[in-house]
């Protein structure tokens, strides 16, 4: 007998496939293992007008067995600065991956959504609080660092060089710090130098 | 791992540890007064469902057949002693299915000269152990029907087990000098009472789109006919009186279904007409015609259930059977679907045997009877 969740993703795998954003490349689905249809690999790229223009997310989603009546799980893989993704883990704090879900929704409704999130942040209900509080406190800082993220770890496209970036994280390279963790450093700490060293070396 | 040991010595007192990190036992198992040499080997991990069993050739020729069971009770095994229970338990009960004897010579001479009765060449199947057999029937209406017959080793003292795809159980008259060909004219009696019955649901199958069931077989008395889009009606035959009325349950939206319901028991009774056919008779009841397969395509009659996206339940193969009231959503679900959405939702309201949330499209209230665990 086939299960629900299975013929279900199938149905989605295809439906994501036809659809009008993915004849766009706006999203995109990918099956890792044809054995396994619970593993998928999901993209969505930046919208325009936001620091994430361009870039291209890479998404881990995976269906439970009482899928579609509990949501997927969905995280990111390619990292991101975003009040409501963790800049760690990839975590999303979506209201529609938790208790809004509905049994209606598809994977491209999924990743619409997510799309949706990119271009509306929702700072008030954060799942990483230090980039809710710069985009709150300081948004012209959040955009530069969110875009440098996007530049970095998503591929979007360079139209700003920023030489003070390169050269702060160059300097924590020299003191033996690893680039990622650099780079986290710094941006939690509002690429302020001394206070990102401090956080490291303590 | 102690504690293992422990229970391992419990369930076979003579299988003992054959290594110091007891990842390998040999031994005896003792099971109906016999006792046969095993040993069993787990992998480095101590992973019980990776384990290598070896035995002598007796306890090998008894589980020849069972390979797959033994595989699946391994895989199944919460650790070894569990496993060596459910062993046990299973070579138990093919050490008991093998005891049975064979039964006298007269009861192949007599088998042989009542299927000579019946003719061989109606004789479909017969299995090797000369206990199961088939018999193939043709009836007037040309459907065929095919008589299994289970005849168990002390027949004739015992009577036969009779099984047939039929809507009502077929259970002949039977006593000791009954033969085989008896029974074979008492299911042709049988069939040939149940003629127009099936004549019945072939003009439904055959001028109305059927929902349900899928592939409807001999014996089910339900079709579930389109009336309309969203509208459909399950027509139950009684199987012993098929010109009757029928009895019939509208599904679909709330208000269709009530006007849908109120022409049948207005006018239902006294309009019906034992000299027409079921369908004219409920076309004339409820002013509808229902659309034909040769005028009209399937795809505008399938539907899909707003939860699992499919039209054929992945259970029970039904077509959806609930629709939203909404008349601008009228989004079809599963009754099934629709329930275990609902039950796995904290918002959801339970009262006087039904669940009450929202459809999940356009937020219109809805209800579903609660369910109780079906037997079949």
């Amino acid at each position: 007998m086939a299960s629900l969740h299975i013929t279900r993703v199938k149905r989605e795998f295809r439906e994501v496939v036809s659809s009008e954003e993915a004849q766009k490349s706006q999203i995109k689905i990918e099956i890792i293992d044809e054995s396994d249809l619970t593993k998928l690999k999901g993209t969505v790229i930046g919208p325009p007008d936001t620091p994430f223009e361009g870039g291209t997310y890479i998404l881990d989603i995976r269906i439970p067995d009482t899928y579609p009546f509990n949501p997927p799980k969905v995280k990111f893989v390619t990292k991101i600065w975003h009040p409501n993704i963790s800049s760690v883990t990839g975590a999303i704090c979506l209201d529609i991956l938790k208790d809004q879900w509905a049994a209606a929704m598809t994977l491209r409704t999924v990743l619409l959504s997510i799309q949706a999130l990119l271009q509306a942040a929702e700072p008030d209900d954060p799942q990483d609080a230090v980039v809710a509080k710069q985009y709150k406190g300081d948004p012209e800082l959040y955009r530069k660092t969110a875009k440098h993220w996007a530049q970095t770890y998503a591929g979007a496209p360079k139209t700003t060089d920023d030489a003070e970036i390169s050269a702060k994280i160059d300097t924590l390279l020299q003191m033996g710090i690893t680039e990622t963790k650099a780079r986290e450093a710094l941006s939690t700490h509002s690429w302020n130098l001394e206070a990102a060293v401090d956080s490291l070396f303590t | 791992m102690a504690e293992s040991l422990k229970e391992v010595q419990h369930v076979c007192p003579l299988l003992l540890p054959a290594d110091t990190k007891r990842l390998s036992y040999s031994g005896f198992i003792r099971v109906k007064d016999k006792s046969f040499y095993l040993k069993i080997s787990l992998p480095d991990d101590g992973d019980v469902h990776y384990a290598k069993i070896d035995c002598d050739w007796q306890l090998r020729n008894y589980l020849s057949k069972h390979q797959a069971v033994l595989k699946k009770k391994l895989l199944l095994a919460r650790d070894l002693p569990s496993f060596l229970i459910d062993f046990k338990m299973l070579l138990n009960q093919i050490m008991s299915l093998q005891a049975q004897p064979l039964p006298p010579p007269n009861y192949y001479s007599r088998l042989i000269s009542e299927i000579e009765e019946i003719g061989w060449n109606r004789l479909s199947h017969i299995d090797t152990k000369f206990q199961d057999i088939q018999i193939t029937l043709n009836d007037t209406g040309g459907r065929v029907h095919v008589l299994s017959i289970h005849l168990p080793y002390k027949y004739p003292i015992e009577p036969p087990v009779c099984n047939a795809v039929l809507p009502l159980a077929f259970q002949p008259n039977w006593s000791s000098s009954t033969t085989l060909a008896d029974i074979v004219r008492q299911f042709e009696k049988v069939i040939l009472e149940y003629q127009r019955f099936w004549d019945v649901l072939d003009e439904l199958d055959k001028k109305t789109w059927v929902l349900d069931p899928s592939s409807p077989s001999l014996s089910s008395t339900y079709r579930r006919i389109v009336i309309r889009s969203h509208l459909s009606l399950q027509v139950t035959i009684d199987p012993l009186h098929p010109q009757l009325m029928p009895e019939c349950t509208p599904l679909g939206p709330t208000e269709e279904v009530k006007v849908i319901k109120d022409r049948l028991y207005s006018r239902g009774q006294q309009c019906w007409n034992t000299r027409c056919s079921v369908l004219e008779n409920l076309q004339n009841i409820l002013s509808v015609n229902f659309p034909s397969p040769i005028s009209t395509k399937e795809e505008d009659y399938i539907m899909e259930c707003g939860i699992c996206y499919t039209h054929r339940h992945y259970e029970n193969g039904r077509a959806p059977d609930f629709t939203c009231d909404n008349k601008q959503c009228s989004q079809p679900y599963h009754v099934s679907c629709l329930y275990e959405w609902l039950t796995s939702l904290t918002s959801t309201r339970k009262s006087f045997g039904f669940l009450f949330g929202e459809c999940l499209y356009c937020n219109e209230a809805i209800s579903v009877k609660l369910m109780v665990p079906s037997v079949e």
